[in-house]
Protein backbone atom coordinates (compact mmCIF):
# COMPACT_ATOMS: atom_id res chain seq x y z
CA UNK A 1 0.00 0.00 0.00
CA UNK A 2 2.86 2.37 0.87
CA UNK A 3 4.46 1.68 -2.50
CA UNK A 4 1.26 2.75 -4.24
CA UNK A 5 1.58 6.20 -2.73
CA UNK A 6 4.58 6.64 -4.99
CA UNK A 7 3.85 4.29 -7.88
CA UNK A 8 0.35 3.50 -9.13
CA UNK A 9 0.30 3.96 -12.93
CA UNK A 10 -2.14 1.15 -13.82
CA UNK A 11 -4.70 2.38 -11.29
CA UNK A 12 -4.38 5.96 -12.50
CA UNK A 13 -5.01 4.76 -16.03
CA UNK A 14 -8.12 2.91 -14.80
CA UNK A 15 -9.30 6.15 -13.19
CA UNK A 16 -8.83 7.86 -16.56
CA UNK A 17 -11.09 5.14 -18.02
CA UNK A 18 -13.74 6.16 -15.47
CA UNK A 19 -13.39 9.78 -16.62
CA UNK A 20 -13.65 8.70 -20.25
CA UNK A 21 -16.78 6.68 -19.49
CA UNK A 22 -18.41 9.69 -17.81
CA UNK A 23 -17.42 11.92 -20.73
CA UNK A 24 -18.80 9.38 -23.20
CA UNK A 25 -22.13 9.38 -21.39
CA UNK A 26 -22.36 13.17 -21.06
CA UNK A 27 -20.93 14.19 -24.42
CA UNK A 28 -19.97 11.33 -26.74
CA UNK A 29 -16.80 11.87 -28.75
CA UNK A 30 -14.58 9.73 -30.93
CA UNK A 31 -11.67 10.62 -28.65
CA UNK A 32 -13.31 8.95 -25.64
CA UNK A 33 -14.28 5.89 -27.68
CA UNK A 34 -10.80 5.52 -29.17
CA UNK A 35 -9.09 5.91 -25.79
CA UNK A 36 -11.36 3.30 -24.15
CA UNK A 37 -10.90 0.94 -27.10
CA UNK A 38 -7.12 1.28 -26.94
CA UNK A 39 -7.07 0.41 -23.23
CA UNK A 40 -9.50 -2.53 -23.57
CA UNK A 41 -7.48 -3.89 -26.49
CA UNK A 42 -4.25 -3.61 -24.52
CA UNK A 43 -5.75 -5.34 -21.47
CA UNK A 44 -7.50 -8.02 -23.54
CA UNK A 45 -4.28 -8.94 -25.32
CA UNK A 46 -2.48 -9.21 -22.01
CA UNK A 47 -5.26 -11.24 -20.37
CA UNK A 48 -6.17 -13.43 -23.32
CA UNK A 49 -3.11 -14.33 -25.40
CA UNK A 50 -5.29 -16.65 -27.51
CA UNK A 51 -6.97 -13.68 -29.21
CA UNK A 52 -6.67 -14.12 -32.95
CA UNK A 53 -6.31 -11.42 -35.62
CA UNK A 54 -10.00 -11.92 -36.45
CA UNK A 55 -11.19 -11.55 -32.83
CA UNK A 56 -13.70 -8.79 -32.17
CA UNK A 57 -14.20 -6.86 -28.94
CA UNK A 58 -17.10 -4.79 -27.69
CA UNK A 59 -17.74 -2.74 -24.54
CA UNK A 60 -20.71 -1.26 -22.78
CA UNK A 61 -21.05 1.33 -20.05
CA UNK A 62 -23.29 0.45 -17.11
CA UNK A 63 -24.06 3.09 -14.50
CA UNK A 64 -25.54 2.30 -11.11
CA UNK A 65 -27.57 4.83 -9.16
CA UNK A 66 -30.10 5.01 -6.35
CA UNK A 67 -33.82 5.08 -7.12
CA UNK A 68 -35.96 8.20 -6.75
CA UNK A 69 -36.80 9.85 -3.45
CA UNK A 70 -39.79 7.56 -2.84
CA UNK A 71 -37.57 4.49 -2.73
CA UNK A 72 -33.96 5.49 -2.12
CA UNK A 73 -32.99 1.92 -1.31
CA UNK A 74 -33.75 0.75 -4.87
CA UNK A 75 -30.72 0.41 -7.09
CA UNK A 76 -31.14 1.38 -10.72
CA UNK A 77 -28.81 -0.11 -13.32
CA UNK A 78 -28.69 1.67 -16.64
CA UNK A 79 -26.69 0.83 -19.76
CA UNK A 80 -25.78 4.17 -21.27
CA UNK A 81 -23.59 3.10 -24.14
CA UNK A 82 -22.88 -0.02 -26.20
CA UNK A 83 -19.98 0.20 -28.59
CA UNK A 84 -19.83 -1.21 -32.07
CA UNK A 85 -17.65 -4.34 -32.35
CA UNK A 86 -14.03 -3.56 -33.10
CA UNK A 87 -11.00 -5.61 -34.05
CA UNK A 88 -8.77 -6.84 -31.24
CA UNK A 89 -5.86 -6.21 -33.57
CA UNK A 90 -5.86 -2.92 -35.41
CA UNK A 91 -5.52 -3.40 -39.18
CA UNK B 1 8.31 31.80 6.14
CA UNK B 2 9.84 34.28 3.69
CA UNK B 3 8.50 34.67 0.17
CA UNK B 4 11.72 33.33 -1.37
CA UNK B 5 11.72 30.27 0.91
CA UNK B 6 8.04 29.48 0.23
CA UNK B 7 8.48 29.98 -3.50
CA UNK B 8 11.53 27.71 -3.65
CA UNK B 9 9.91 25.05 -1.46
CA UNK B 10 6.83 25.07 -3.70
CA UNK B 11 9.05 24.67 -6.76
CA UNK B 12 10.83 21.66 -5.25
CA UNK B 13 7.61 19.95 -4.08
CA UNK B 14 5.91 20.65 -7.41
CA UNK B 15 8.87 19.29 -9.36
CA UNK B 16 8.83 16.09 -7.27
CA UNK B 17 5.06 15.66 -7.71
CA UNK B 18 5.22 16.21 -11.48
CA UNK B 19 8.29 13.98 -11.75
CA UNK B 20 6.33 11.18 -10.08
CA UNK B 21 3.40 11.49 -12.50
CA UNK B 22 5.63 11.86 -15.58
CA UNK B 23 7.59 8.72 -14.65
CA UNK B 24 4.32 6.80 -14.23
CA UNK B 25 3.26 7.82 -17.74
CA UNK B 26 6.66 7.23 -19.28
CA UNK B 27 6.98 3.68 -17.94
CA UNK B 28 3.34 2.60 -18.21
CA UNK B 29 2.23 3.96 -21.58
CA UNK B 30 3.96 3.97 -24.97
CA UNK B 31 2.15 7.17 -25.95
CA UNK B 32 3.56 10.69 -25.68
CA UNK B 33 6.89 9.54 -24.31
CA UNK B 34 8.74 12.56 -25.72
CA UNK B 35 6.40 14.96 -23.92
CA UNK B 36 6.83 13.20 -20.59
CA UNK B 37 10.59 12.99 -21.11
CA UNK B 38 10.60 16.78 -21.61
CA UNK B 39 8.61 17.18 -18.40
CA UNK B 40 11.10 15.02 -16.51
CA UNK B 41 13.96 17.20 -17.78
CA UNK B 42 12.08 20.35 -16.71
CA UNK B 43 11.52 18.87 -13.23
CA UNK B 44 15.23 18.03 -12.96
CA UNK B 45 16.15 21.59 -13.94
CA UNK B 46 13.84 22.97 -11.25
CA UNK B 47 15.26 20.63 -8.61
CA UNK B 48 18.75 21.78 -9.59
CA UNK B 49 17.58 25.41 -9.61
CA UNK B 50 18.78 25.82 -13.19
CA UNK B 51 16.80 28.19 -15.45
CA UNK B 52 13.80 27.58 -13.18
CA UNK B 53 11.43 30.13 -14.80
CA UNK B 54 12.01 28.57 -18.23
CA UNK B 55 11.55 25.06 -16.82
CA UNK B 56 8.25 26.20 -15.28
CA UNK B 57 7.23 27.55 -18.68
CA UNK B 58 8.15 24.21 -20.25
CA UNK B 59 6.00 22.35 -17.74
CA UNK B 60 3.12 24.74 -18.31
CA UNK B 61 3.24 24.42 -22.12
CA UNK B 62 3.46 20.63 -21.99
CA UNK B 63 0.55 20.62 -19.49
CA UNK B 64 -1.54 22.58 -22.01
CA UNK B 65 -0.51 20.11 -24.72
CA UNK B 66 -1.56 17.18 -22.51
CA UNK B 67 -4.92 18.83 -21.79
CA UNK B 68 -5.45 18.86 -25.55
CA UNK B 69 -4.08 15.34 -25.98
CA UNK B 70 -6.40 13.83 -23.35
CA UNK B 71 -9.25 16.26 -24.18
CA UNK B 72 -9.25 17.38 -20.55
CA UNK B 73 -7.33 16.49 -17.40
CA UNK B 74 -5.94 12.96 -17.29
CA UNK B 75 -6.04 12.76 -13.51
CA UNK B 76 -8.89 15.16 -12.72
CA UNK B 77 -8.31 17.62 -9.91
CA UNK B 78 -4.65 16.77 -9.41
CA UNK B 79 -3.82 17.89 -12.95
CA UNK B 80 -5.83 21.09 -12.42
CA UNK B 81 -4.02 21.84 -9.18
CA UNK B 82 -0.68 21.20 -10.91
CA UNK B 83 -1.51 23.73 -13.61
CA UNK B 84 -2.69 26.25 -11.02
CA UNK B 85 0.59 25.96 -9.07
CA UNK B 86 2.61 26.24 -12.29
CA UNK B 87 0.69 29.34 -13.30
CA UNK B 88 1.08 31.04 -9.92
CA UNK B 89 4.77 30.17 -9.65
CA UNK B 90 5.39 31.35 -13.20
CA UNK B 91 3.59 34.64 -12.57
CA UNK B 92 5.46 35.12 -9.30
CA UNK B 93 8.72 34.92 -11.29
CA UNK B 94 7.50 37.11 -14.13
CA UNK B 95 5.83 39.78 -11.98
CA UNK B 96 7.51 43.19 -12.36
CA UNK B 97 7.26 44.25 -8.70
CA UNK B 98 7.26 42.52 -5.30
CA UNK B 99 3.62 43.52 -4.87
CA UNK B 100 2.54 41.53 -7.93
CA UNK B 101 4.82 38.65 -6.93
CA UNK B 102 2.93 38.53 -3.64
CA UNK B 103 -0.41 38.71 -5.42
CA UNK B 104 0.42 35.78 -7.70
CA UNK B 105 1.52 33.62 -4.80
CA UNK B 106 -1.35 34.74 -2.57
CA UNK B 107 -3.77 33.69 -5.32
CA UNK B 108 -2.46 30.14 -4.97
CA UNK B 109 -2.95 30.24 -1.19
CA UNK B 110 -6.52 31.51 -1.55
CA UNK B 111 -7.37 28.88 -4.16
CA UNK B 112 -5.93 26.17 -1.92
CA UNK B 113 -8.09 27.37 0.97
CA UNK B 114 -11.15 27.46 -1.29
CA UNK B 115 -10.42 23.95 -2.56
CA UNK B 116 -11.18 22.66 0.93
CA UNK B 117 -13.92 25.13 1.89
CA UNK B 118 -16.02 24.81 -1.28
CA UNK B 119 -15.67 21.05 -1.26
CA UNK B 120 -16.94 20.99 2.34
CA UNK B 121 -19.78 23.40 1.59
CA UNK B 122 -21.01 21.26 -1.31
CA UNK B 123 -21.02 18.20 0.96
CA UNK B 124 -22.77 20.11 3.74
CA UNK B 125 -25.60 21.09 1.37
CA UNK B 126 -26.01 17.48 0.23
CA UNK B 127 -28.38 15.33 2.33
CA UNK B 128 -26.68 12.12 1.20
CA UNK B 129 -23.35 13.36 2.51
CA UNK B 130 -24.88 14.45 5.81
CA UNK B 131 -26.41 11.00 6.34
CA UNK B 132 -23.27 9.12 5.29
CA UNK B 133 -25.12 7.58 2.33
CA UNK B 134 -22.84 9.20 -0.26
CA UNK B 135 -19.71 7.68 1.27
CA UNK B 136 -21.49 4.34 1.64
CA UNK B 137 -22.33 4.40 -2.08
CA UNK B 138 -18.74 5.24 -2.96
CA UNK B 139 -17.57 2.10 -1.16
CA UNK B 140 -20.45 -0.06 -2.40
CA UNK B 141 -20.76 0.84 -6.07
CA UNK B 142 -18.07 3.18 -7.37
CA UNK B 143 -14.96 2.17 -9.28
CA UNK B 144 -12.73 3.87 -6.72
CA UNK B 145 -12.10 1.38 -3.85
CA UNK B 146 -8.69 -0.15 -4.52
CA UNK B 147 -9.67 -3.57 -3.11
CA UNK B 148 -12.90 -5.57 -3.10
CA UNK B 149 -12.70 -6.19 0.66
CA UNK B 150 -13.03 -2.41 1.19
CA UNK B 151 -16.60 -2.65 -0.14
CA UNK B 152 -17.60 -4.15 3.20
CA UNK B 153 -17.15 -0.67 4.70
CA UNK B 154 -20.34 0.34 2.86
CA UNK B 155 -22.37 -1.38 5.62
CA UNK B 156 -20.62 0.41 8.51
CA UNK B 157 -23.21 3.19 8.54
CA UNK B 158 -22.24 4.70 11.90
CA UNK B 159 -18.57 4.84 10.97
CA UNK B 160 -19.34 6.33 7.57
CA UNK B 161 -21.62 9.00 9.04
CA UNK B 162 -18.86 9.95 11.48
CA UNK B 163 -16.32 10.00 8.65
CA UNK B 164 -18.62 12.16 6.53
CA UNK B 165 -19.14 14.72 9.27
CA UNK B 166 -15.43 14.72 10.11
CA UNK B 167 -14.58 15.54 6.50
CA UNK B 168 -17.37 18.13 6.21
CA UNK B 169 -16.41 19.81 9.48
CA UNK B 170 -12.73 19.91 8.66
CA UNK B 171 -13.23 21.28 5.15
CA UNK B 172 -15.77 23.93 6.09
CA UNK B 173 -13.72 25.17 9.06
CA UNK B 174 -10.42 25.06 7.19
CA UNK B 175 -10.25 28.86 6.48
CA UNK B 176 -10.47 29.57 10.22
CA UNK B 177 -7.24 27.69 10.82
CA UNK B 178 -5.42 30.59 9.15
CA UNK B 179 -5.98 32.63 12.31
CA UNK B 180 -2.93 31.17 14.07
CA UNK B 181 0.27 29.34 13.15
CA UNK B 182 -0.33 26.23 15.34
CA UNK B 183 -3.88 25.76 14.04
CA UNK B 184 -2.68 26.08 10.44
CA UNK B 185 0.12 23.54 10.92
CA UNK B 186 -2.33 21.17 12.61
CA UNK B 187 -4.81 21.62 9.76
CA UNK B 188 -2.14 20.92 7.14
CA UNK B 189 -1.12 17.73 8.97
CA UNK B 190 -4.76 16.59 9.12
CA UNK B 191 -5.26 17.52 5.45
CA UNK B 192 -2.17 15.51 4.49
CA UNK B 193 -3.53 12.50 6.39
CA UNK B 194 -6.88 12.99 4.62
CA UNK B 195 -5.16 12.92 1.21
CA UNK B 196 -3.11 9.92 2.33
CA UNK B 197 -6.30 8.07 3.29
CA UNK B 198 -7.75 8.87 -0.14
CA UNK B 199 -4.57 7.54 -1.72
CA UNK B 200 -4.74 4.30 0.28
CA UNK B 201 -8.50 3.70 -0.03
CA UNK B 202 -9.16 5.05 -3.53
CA UNK B 203 -5.74 5.06 -5.19
CA UNK B 204 -5.66 8.85 -5.57
CA UNK B 205 -1.91 9.08 -4.96
CA UNK B 206 -1.23 12.07 -7.22
CA UNK B 207 -3.63 14.28 -5.24
CA UNK B 208 -1.53 13.78 -2.11
CA UNK B 209 1.71 15.05 -3.62
CA UNK B 210 0.29 17.91 -5.65
CA UNK B 211 -1.80 19.32 -2.78
CA UNK B 212 1.18 19.18 -0.42
CA UNK B 213 3.15 21.14 -3.03
CA UNK B 214 0.80 24.09 -2.51
CA UNK B 215 1.09 24.14 1.30
CA UNK B 216 4.16 26.45 1.52
CA UNK B 217 2.13 29.20 -0.18
CA UNK B 218 -0.44 28.97 2.60
CA UNK B 219 2.16 29.03 5.37
CA UNK B 220 3.69 32.16 3.78
CA UNK B 221 0.24 33.71 3.25
CA UNK B 222 -0.75 33.18 6.86
CA UNK B 223 2.43 34.88 8.03
CA UNK B 224 1.94 37.74 5.55
CA UNK B 225 -1.66 38.44 6.60
CA UNK B 226 -1.79 37.51 10.28
CA UNK B 227 1.87 37.33 11.30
Amino acid sequence: MLRKLFWNPAWNDDLFMVSLSERLTLAPSTHSIDEIRARITRQARRGAPSLSPTSQLQFRLVFISRGDASDASAIVTETTYVSAPFAAFAP
Amino acid sequence: MSFECAQRLTEILLALALLQSALEHLVHSPQNRIVFAVRIICCALILGDLVTPWALLGLFLTAVFLLHRFQGPYNGGSDKMGILILLCLGLSHAAPTPFWQDMAFAYLAVQLTLSYFISGRVKLMNAEWRSGQALSDVFAFSAYPVAENLRGLAHRTGLLRAMSWSVIGFEVLFPLTLLSVPSLYLALIIASLFHMANACLFGLNRFLWIWIAAYPSLIWFQDRIFG
